[in-house]
């Protein structure tokens, strides 16, 4: 039976069971479409009426003495009046005559008044002072402070105006005297305007909001689920006979993995309607944020359902990793809440605008994803963003429920007498394994990814002044001690069979040369006319160009063996030992031939971070994992990588050979077709190639040349 | 069918010292034939069940279920298996009917021929009145009945089963007894751990007793009797139990016969 059938057996009976749930319903109908709306409309409610029931009771003023009481309430009531004939509603205050300490002041007294004057020079300019003593804590005695002080700035203004007035005239520099105190008063206008689109400053406002929000909303909905198909499968006593059945955990994990994300995404987007109709429907929009539109775009509907999937896939594959560690549901809920709040904090980055998604930033798990749905908001993602972040965390995704099945079916995890988690870690129990496994081959792969990223964007920065020694570092960074070395220590402390892991086996037939030596010399030119393929369908990036045109400067200054060494020797080595050892040893141990070699070509061309260069890689990657399968030796791979390299860099290094081989002189190598007394016999040599490995001894489960289980 | 050659089991713990549950265990089960394993808690009944179904490796020694060994291929191993747990739960929010059709898809098998087994084995564990409710309201007995059904879903050549009849009134008892023992005659190999040793005693043909991770007397009931000098099973069990660790250990068998004999 196909994969896909038992996967799709195991999604259909744990989404039945799950929907039967009466708290998963709850959970999933109720809360959102029924207590969100009642709450928020409740809460706002409840804070506007209370609002509006403080500003209309009245405020009691304490003045020392009766005079000051008599002054004030004057004051007060004429402007009382003066509201009144403008048809509006001032504040009411009510003044006595106490001594309230200042600490007292709060519910019953809310303000203490003293009337003063400033000393001045003139007699005539004089300038009375209102002291105001308020407590800041008490909401009645800071709103009365605001009240009052609204009161004195407008009787402030009257009276400046009034002066005017009586000492300018008819007339103010030959303007009417109304005009000129408009003017005296106003001397500057700021006149300030926003370009932004109402689109666009909804995409801003609805940017701050929605990531957290999502991240919240598909964790709520993906806990249940996670929690009761991984722990609560081991509570009920239901494991063991689901492990006895011929399946691989694998698929038991992706089947449980794919219902907790259907859940996820579900409640998600069910949350997301009822919280947007909610405010939609009850006008609530304009209360939280003025910026919003009154009418939100459907686009942006778009955004957040298109966003949910691969927040989903995330937090349900996580999450499943994290329950299928515990043993009871009791224990699998702590585990879940750190979970939460890891995510949680990430997610609030969103709201420091100075952080933008750039550099490490693209490939830091939730903090991307959360970033890329503020800039989809605000329309300022590019394509480069958004095929970087759903391709990171589609590897972190499955990275993590390859940790899952790995967990899941260990023994000290299946059950509670086969010893304790410390076991899980203790080396001298490992058993010695043939290669790595599925989990531990995307774990490296996950964890390598943002290292690497970051390594690259160090080396694009430095690079401009000192190549070779920024090429060297990297050299070492990257490809020695990232690709290499650490995947050795990794299979040294896993008791993994180095030999047949990275496949270090001397081909013999004569036949796999011939092969490589074709591959070798032809393989750049498919690959070069396939980029321009592309290029016809796909703009370049500019990145791409810029980058391109460096490299070539670059060259040009350099020794070819240099260059040899470090642009094509080392990145050869270090990526068949990672990729086709390391990563295609460990995904055969749990798929087939060509899934096990697609999944790591695709990981291959992620690895190569330029958008422009993803599937041409990825399409290389096959053709050395092929090599790879073919020949159960990591050595024809590393020389047909090496040629591979070397052809490109050799014609970006002299531009007169390129132009002896018939490209056009004066343009650039990498955006020139190929002469077709070129083209054609290297696609014949290239199709020979390939011919000759289908013609070696097809190898259609097992990486391992003798006794392996496969 | 089952073939079981020194096997070996020790379980690390965080403390200390490693826990040695199956300690050199030797016995084959023919098909045909169903074996009792009975032994005291803890003298690594469970584990070997475990092993044997694929659901945990040994440390040593090799189990071969249906001609393949359990460490080389656990999948197929598992195709040939039926295996009921001692406290196997039941999806509760699904019917007996649906749990036997997910077991049949998980175990391959096309729609129609897992509808007409499932059909088949509800009649002969007569589920019907039960098979189309939630599993959550059924009674122990139902419940038992349907992990059966659900091991047996994809007719295996080789039955595990852990205390079949355990907390079970007399007819349900007696039913799971007679389809145990018609499934023994339909060829199966049917290997049991069971604390009933009434029960042992007539439906097994034959018995190994473990102790201690160790088969310390195995043979027909007959042949057992004859060793001990006992006539019930409870007598020469106690028996068994009751003697010291240290001849155990020292002859490698409670009796003077070899038991691997």
């Amino acid at each position: 039976m196909s994969q896909s059938r038992r996967i799709g057996a195991i999604y259909r009976k744990e989404l039945t069971d799950i929907l039967r749930d009466r708290r998963t319903l709850i959970a999933m109908i109720v809360i959102p479409v029924v207590l969100y709306p009642l709450l928020m409309i409740g809460f706002m409610r409840a804070a506007e009426g209370d609002e509006a029931r403080i500003r209309a009771q009245q405020f009691i003023i304490e003045v020392d003495n009766e005079p000051t009481r008599s002054e004030l309430e004057q004051v007060l009531s004429q402007y009382s009046q003066d509201m009144l004939k403008q048809g509006e509603q001032g504040p009411k205050f009510k003044v006595l005559v106490g001594h309230t300490s200042g600490e007292e002041l709060g519910d019953e007294v809310q303000l203490r008044v003293v009337l003063g004057q400033e000393d001045t020079d003139s007699y005539l300019l004089r300038r009375r002072v209102v002291r105001i003593m308020y407590n800041e804590v008490n909401v009645f005695s800071r709103t009365a402070m605001q009240e009052l002080s609204g009161v004195f700035d407008r009787i402030g203004e009257f009276l400046m105006r009034q002066y005017l007035r009586d000492n300018l005239g008819d007339t103010i520099s030959g303007v009417p005297a109304e005009r000129g105190i408009e003017l005296i008063l106003e001397p500057i206008v700021v006149d300030t305007k926003s370009t932004a689109t109402e689109l666009q400053r909804g995409g801003w406002a609805l940017g701050q909001i929605v990531p957290f929000i999502l991240v919240l909303l598909t964790i709520t909905g993906a806990v249940y689920p996670a929690i009761d198909l991984t722990a609560g499968e081991r509570e009920r006593g239901t494991l063991e006979t689901l492990m006895a059945a011929p399946v691989p955990i694998l698929q038991l994990i992706v089947g449980k993995f794919l219902v907790v994300a259907t859940i996820g995404m579900f409640v998600a987007a069910l949350n997301v309607v009822s919280v947007g109709a909610t405010m939609h429907f009850s006008g609530l929009t304009q209360a939280i944020t003025s910026e919003l539109p009154t009418r939100l775009p459907a686009s942006a509907l778009l955004i957040i359902l298109f966003c949910m999937i691969p927040f989903a896939l995330l937090f349900s594959a996580i999450l499943v990793a994290v329950c299928s560690f515990a043993r009871t549901f009791k224990e699998a809920q702590n585990y879940v809440m750190p979970v939460i709040i890891g995510a949680m904090i990430p997610a609030m980055v969103v709201v420091m605008p100075s952080i933008r998604l750039e550099g490490i930033m693209l490939v830091v798990p939730v903090a991307n994803m959360v970033l890329l749905v503020r800039d989809l908001f605000q329309q300022t993602a590019t394509w480069t963003m958004v095929i970087v972040v759903l391709l990171s965390t589609t590897l972190y995704a499955i990275a993590a429920v390859a940790v899952a099945a790995r967990l899941f079916g260990q023994e000290a995890v299946l059950f509670a007498d086969a010893g304790s988690y410390k076991t899980l870690f203790r080396r001298s129990l490992f058993p010695p394994l043939e290669r790595p496994s599925i989990s531990q081959a995307l774990l490296l792969a996950a964890l390598l990814f943002p290292a690497s990223f970051y390594a690259q964007s160090l080396v694009s920065g430095v690079s401009q002044d000192n190549f070779v020694g920024a090429m060297s570092l990297f050299a070492l960074v990257q490809f020695f001690l990232m690709f290499m070395l650490l995947p050795l220590c990794l299979a040294g402390y896993l008791k993994i069979d180095v030999v047949r892991t990275f496949r270090l086996r001397w081909p013999g037939k004569a036949r796999i040369w011939l092969a490589v030596l074709l591959l070798g010399t032809s393989s750049w030119v498919v690959a070069h006319q396939f980029l321009l393929l592309q290029s016809e369908y796909i703009t370049p990036s500019k990145a791409l160009a810029e980058s391109l045109e460096t490299l070539e400067a670059k060259l040009a200054e350099q020794s070819l063996w240099v260059i040899l060494l470090l642009l094509a020797v080392v990145p050869a080595v270090a990526e068949e030992w990672l990729f086709r050892g390391f990563f295609l040893s460990g995904t055969a141990s749990s798929l087939k031939k060509w899934s096990a070699i697609i999944m790591v070509s695709v990981i291959f061309g992620i690895y190569h971070f330029l958008i422009d260069h993803i599937l041409v890689k990825a399409l290389l990657g096959v053709l050395l994992a092929y090599l790879c399968w073919q020949t159960r030796s990591l050595l024809p791979g590393i020389i047909v990588h090496i040629m591979h390299n070397g052809w490109v860099l050799i014609l970006s290094r002299y531009p007169d050979l390129a132009s002896r081989v018939g490209l056009p002189e004066d343009s650039n190598v990498a955006q020139a077709h190929l002469p077709s007394h070129i083209q054609i016999p290297a696609f014949i040599i290239f199709v020979l190639g390939v011919i000759i490995l289908m013609t070696i001894r097809d190898h259609k489960t097992s990486l391992v040349p003798e006794g392996g289980s496969g | 069918m089952i073939e079981v050659y020194d096997l070996v089991k020790t379980f690390p713990t965080a403390e200390g010292p490693e826990k040695r549950a199956v300690a050199g265990l030797s016995f084959r089960v023919a098909p045909g034939e169903i074996y009792g394993l009975l032994g005291p808690n803890g003298a690594g009944k469970t584990t070997t069940l475990r092993i044997l179904s694929g659901l945990i490796g040994p440390t040593s020694g090799r189990a071969v279920v249906g001609g393949i060994d359990v460490t080389a291929d656990m999948l197929t191993v598992k195709k040939s298996i039926g295996f009921m747990t001692a406290h196997a739960g039941l999806y509760q929010r699904l019917s007996p009917r649906e749990l036997l059709m997910y077991f049949a898809e998980l175990h391959d098998m096309d729609y129609l021929t897992a509808h007409r087994r499932a059909g088949e084995l509800i009649d002969w564990l007569e589920m019907g009145d039960f098979a189309d409710l939630r599993c959550g309201a059924l009674s122990t007995g139902q419940r038992q009945r349907t992990n059966i059904a659900r091991a047996l879903i994809s007719n295996p050549p080789i039955l595990i089963m852990d205390e079949p009849t355990l907390g079970l009134d007399v007819l349900t008892n007696r039913l799971i007894l007679d389809f145990i023992r018609r499934e023994r005659d339909n060829g199966k190999a049917i290997l049991l751990c069971t604390h009933y040793l009434d029960e042992a005693e007539t439906l097994c043909d034959r018995i190994g007793l473990l102790h201690q991770g160790q088969l310390i007397a195995e043979g027909d009931l007959q042949s057992l009797r004859r060793q001990s000098g006992c006539e019930r099973l409870t007598e020469i069990f106690l028996k068994c139990v009751g003697q010291s660790g240290a001849h155990i250990l020292e002859t490698g068998s409670l009796f003077s016969e070899d038991p691997k004999a």
